[in-house]
């Protein structure tokens, strides 16, 4: 199936880079998003996700390519929720960004979900990613080795370790 | 009939010959190095140059002593009549100085040829893929309009250009002595360009090809190879060029702009030919251009009148000569679609070099060591 | 410089302008050269001289007489205005049509197969030689010599009758000059399309959809852009304005050098590329502006130099100049002309402000 009939059937992915249009301004970004949705649904959702990240309105005409890390990945997740998905994929949002603005780019996920999207987000944060998630799957060189709750993950010492590379 | 039928075989010999000199440097070029030279035609005119411009004028001076009526500023003032009074009366009775002369032409535009190509390399370096490709293009058309123009290089009228010294004709048979000719180049270059793939230096062009920063990683410096590349492919053009000129059945008897810088002939004949061939296989250019050589001249250039009959085409009012034009460009543009569609590698893909050591192993008598394990 | 003199330079360079535009167009979105692009002309301008003389012959159209006197000079009278009219739509469609069938037909299939844009680049080359023999097997045939004989013995022109093609222009007066229809409507066309090429590359959704797609085509199509679809509007655009330009070939005087695939002359391909190169082949109004400078370069510059320096053969020496263009934007603003940004020089000098 091509990508493109994916995404109308209502998958949204994030990809890890290049996940903005960095020639076209923001506006034109987050309209590219909505461009086979009716106008003032349009507005209605653009209007939400200004609720969500608020910086991004006041950047409405500057070119993408001159954002901030952090803001790009405000940008690239918008694009995403614009489309309203069933199914969010979010490819490492946090790759790259400074401690803090990870931070917020987690609270962003965090409050997204609780506002009813099923997302799934691959990162190699884990601890920021336990903390935020519902339930959590461990891979480690391709295989799983650890499932359940996500806050009981975050518990176990010995998956601490493993991460670290301990075991 | 036993003659046409020799003069035909002599003519798709001499079209082999000369296509797979003039394909096999490009092959050199953009198969084995990865340049897309799309200016193939403007070294391929070099050649050509040469032997009707300066080999003329060396003959000329050399028989202005002896023959009445031929003198050296002739060969340009008064070509057809200067050329047509050494071709009867001096090039039949000389025959060393015809030899000499040929073989003079022939390094002659070798060298002129790699100079060319030594100096189009230089843009070369900088500019990669279809940029370059472009730019070369540009510059052959901008040479081909420098020599159409310029009467000291061309003659005075572009289309009719300049008559061509005949010098195979002290043999009783000039068209067959000059495909022998022709046909020995030919396999000459065959087996230099055989030897230059299985040599060091031939594998470092694809090395380089493939990967441009491994090559520099191993201390390979890629721009002397892109350089010998365009030199020795370029010099194989002028070859070819100089062929093609004394060649009574390529060239007509005379060399002009529109025929030597055609790019149509010698550069997008030979891209098919290499594509259709497979690139950096240069068995492959020799199958392409004789099943080419073949099944070209034979139905399209021969016989189009009878196929345009067979195929009702004077019923639709279509003139045979066009006809006979149109299926040589529909039959160039079907080879490079179809084989790019459904053999992108050629119809003999590039193969390895045989190095001494591996024709131990492909003989048996000796194992290849075995990778060490981990 | 005289009036008269300076119409075969701009139509020269309209017509380069039109051209080089689709060549950037078809660039920017594919990543490949087309070297069929400037066939479509031939081929739409072949379709248009024959859709305009079946309506003559067709509708029996005669002309009372077809050369008038106009300020001492003799004119061929031009044909009703709704003809040429209809000749430049079949000629746009024509061009946009070959442009898909090209897209569709050749580049997709072989894209899927994973060829390099280099390949793609030589396909067209292939596409291009069919065309060629399209051209070969239809243009100079007795069906149209026979439309151009009937026409021009009902409209009383000779010069339909060979295989010239010349349509008549209409002529227009400004103040005391007398200006060529087809230069103007070649200016007005240039200008008309950089301008709606502008507004639906900046403005529009499609334009949006269009740059998004050349910037970052998986982006786009994980936003659910057919990206395809997109590219493939854009190669009809091009070729829709490369038919345009074939329909204003026709008034050419030497039509003929351009549409013959016979001609050793006919070098326009290279032209063209020069245009889109120096413009910038990443800029679609720049493309347009490196077509009309190297037509003027050819066309007036060259011949002006050559008055100058009093050297009359330089004229035919026009092209070399085109290729130095060529050569030294290649290898100094590889982006063409329209990537200088002359505000940061401007800023340099001001002592960093803006």
């Amino acid at each position: 199936m091509p990508a493109h009939h994916r995404a109308k059937m209502g998958m949204a992915y994030t990809l890890q880079l290049f996940n903005i249009f960095s020639s076209l301004t923001v506006k034109e970004n987050l309209l590219l998003a909505t461009y086979d949705i009716p106008e003032d649904e349009a507005k209605k959702r653009m209007e939400e996700v200004f609720q969500l990240f608020p910086r991004l309105k006041e950047r409405l005409f500057q070119k993408a390519g001159t954002l901030s890390g952090g803001e790009r990945q405000m940008l690239a997740i918008s694009i995403s929720l614009l489309r309203k998905p069933e199914l969010m994929l979010l490819d490492e949002p946090t790759a790259g960004l400074a401690p803090k603005l990870a931070k917020e780019v987690f609270e962003s996920i965090r409050q997204l979900g609780d506002q009813g999207y099923t997302i799934i987000l691959a990162e190699q944060n884990a601890k920021g990613a336990l903390e935020i998630g519902d339930e959590a799957v461990l891979i480690a060189s391709g295989r799983i080795v650890a499932k359940g709750k996500a806050s009981e993950l975050l518990e176990r010492k010995d998956l601490a370790k493993m991460y670290l590379g301990l075991i | 009939m036993m003659a046409n039928f020799a003069v035909l075989a002599e003519q798709i010999l001499s079209f082999i010959g000369i296509y797979y000199i003039v394909s096999i440097g490009l092959n050199l070029k953009a198969g084995h190095m990865g340049i897309p030279d799309f200016g193939h035609a403007m070294f391929f005119a070099m050649g050509g140059i040469v032997v009707g411009n300066i080999v003329a004028h060396i003959a000329a001076a050399v028989a202005a002593k002896s023959v009445p009526g031929v003198t050296v500023a002739g060969v340009i003032a008064s070509n057809t009549k200067t050329l047509s009074i050494m071709n009867t009366k001096f090039f039949p009775y000389h025959p060393l100085l015809d030899i000499g002369l040929v073989i003079f032409a022939l390094v002659l535009s070798l060298i002129l040829g790699g100079i060319l190509g030594w100096i189009a390399s230089l843009p070369a370096l900088r500019l990669r893929g279809e940029f370059l490709a472009i730019l070369l293009l540009t510059v052959a058309e901008g040479l081909r309009v420098i020599f159409t123009y310029t009467k000291s290089l061309m003659g005075s009228t572009p289309t009719v250009g300049l008559s061509t010294p005949a010098l195979f004709s002290w043999t009783h048979n000039s068209g067959l002595a000059a495909t022998i000719f022709t046909i020995i180049v030919a396999l000459i270059v065959y087996v230099y360009v055989e030897r230059l793939h299985n040599s060091p230096a031939g594998r470092l062009f694809r090395a380089a090809r493939d990967d441009e920063d491994a090559a520099k990683a191993l201390g390979k410096n890629v721009v002397t190879i892109r350089r010998d590349a365009m030199i020795i492919g370029s010099a194989l053009a002028g070859l070819a060029g100089a062929v093609y000129a004394l060649n009574p059945f390529l060239g007509g008897g005379s060399v002009a702009a529109v025929s030597i810088f055609n790019r149509v002939w010698w550069t997008f004949w030979p891209w098919a030919l290499i594509i259709l061939g497979g690139m950096a296989s240069n068995r492959g250019t020799g199958l392409a251009t004789i099943i080419v050589g073949v099944s070209l001249i034979w139905p399209v250039r021969l016989y189009s009148f009878k196929v345009a009959q067979v195929l009702h085409a004077s019923a639709l009012g279509i003139n045979p000569d066009q006809f006979a034009n149109a299926l040589e460009y529909a039959f160039i543009g079907l080879i490079i679609l179809i084989v790019q569609a459904v053999l992108p590698r050629g119809i003999i893909p590039e193969y390895p070099s045989r190095t001494l050591p591996f024709e131990k192993y492909a003989r048996g008598k000796v194992l290849p060591p075995k990778p060490k394990e981990e | 410089m005289n009036f008269e003199t300076l119409m075969a330079p701009l139509y020269y360079a309209s017509i380069l302008s039109l051209l080089s535009v689709g060549i950037t167009l078809s660039y920017m979105t594919t990543k490949v050269f087309n070297f069929a692009h400037v066939r479509y002309a031939t081929v739409a301008a072949y379709f248009a001289a024959a859709t305009m003389l079946s309506l003559v012959v067709h509708y029996h159209i005669t002309l009372n007489s077809s050369v008038r006197t106009l300020g001492g000079m003799r004119y061929i009278l031009p044909l009703p205005g709704w003809i040429y009219a209809v000749g430049f739509i079949v000629a746009s469609i024509v061009g946009g049509l070959v442009s898909i069938l090209l897209y569709y037909a050749v580049l997709k299939p072989l894209e899927r197969r994973g060829l390099s844009p280099l390949a793609l680049m030589i396909s067209t080359l292939g596409f291009d030689f069919l065309l060629v023999a399209f051209l070969f097997i239809f243009m100079s045939e007795k069906p149209i010599i026979n439309l151009a004989a009937k026409a021009s013995s009902l409209i009383g022109a000779v010069n339909f009758a060979s295989l010239g093609l010349d349509f008549a222009d209409e002529y227009i007066y400004i103040g005391n000059s007398m200006i060529r229809g087809s230069v103007l409507g070649a200016l007005i066309l240039a200008v008309v399309v950089t301008i709606v090429l502008t507004f639906l590359t900046r403005k529009t959704k499609l334009g949006v959809m269009m740059r998004s797609s050349i910037e970052n085509p998986n982006l786009a199509l994980v936003l659910g852009i057919n990206v395809d679809r997109v590219f493939a509007i854009a190669w009809f655009i091009a070729g829709l304005i490369a038919g345009m330009a074939g329909f204003l070939m026709l008034f050419g005087t030497s039509f003929l050098k351009f549409i013959s695939p016979t001609s050793p002359y006919n070098s326009i391909v290279v032209s063209v590329f020069a245009g889109a190169i120096v413009g910038g082949i990443f800029n679609v109004e720049g493309s347009i502006g490196g077509g009309f400078l190297i037509g003027l370069i050819e066309k007036l510059f060259v011949p002006w130099l050559a008055a100058v320096m009093n050297a009359p053969g330089l004229i035919k020496y026009n092209k070399v100049f085109s290729m130095f263009a060529v050569a030294l934007t290649l290898l100094f603003i590889p982006e063409g002309l329209a990537s200088i940004r002359f505000r940061r020089f401007r800023r340099k000098t001001t002592g960093g402000e803006i």
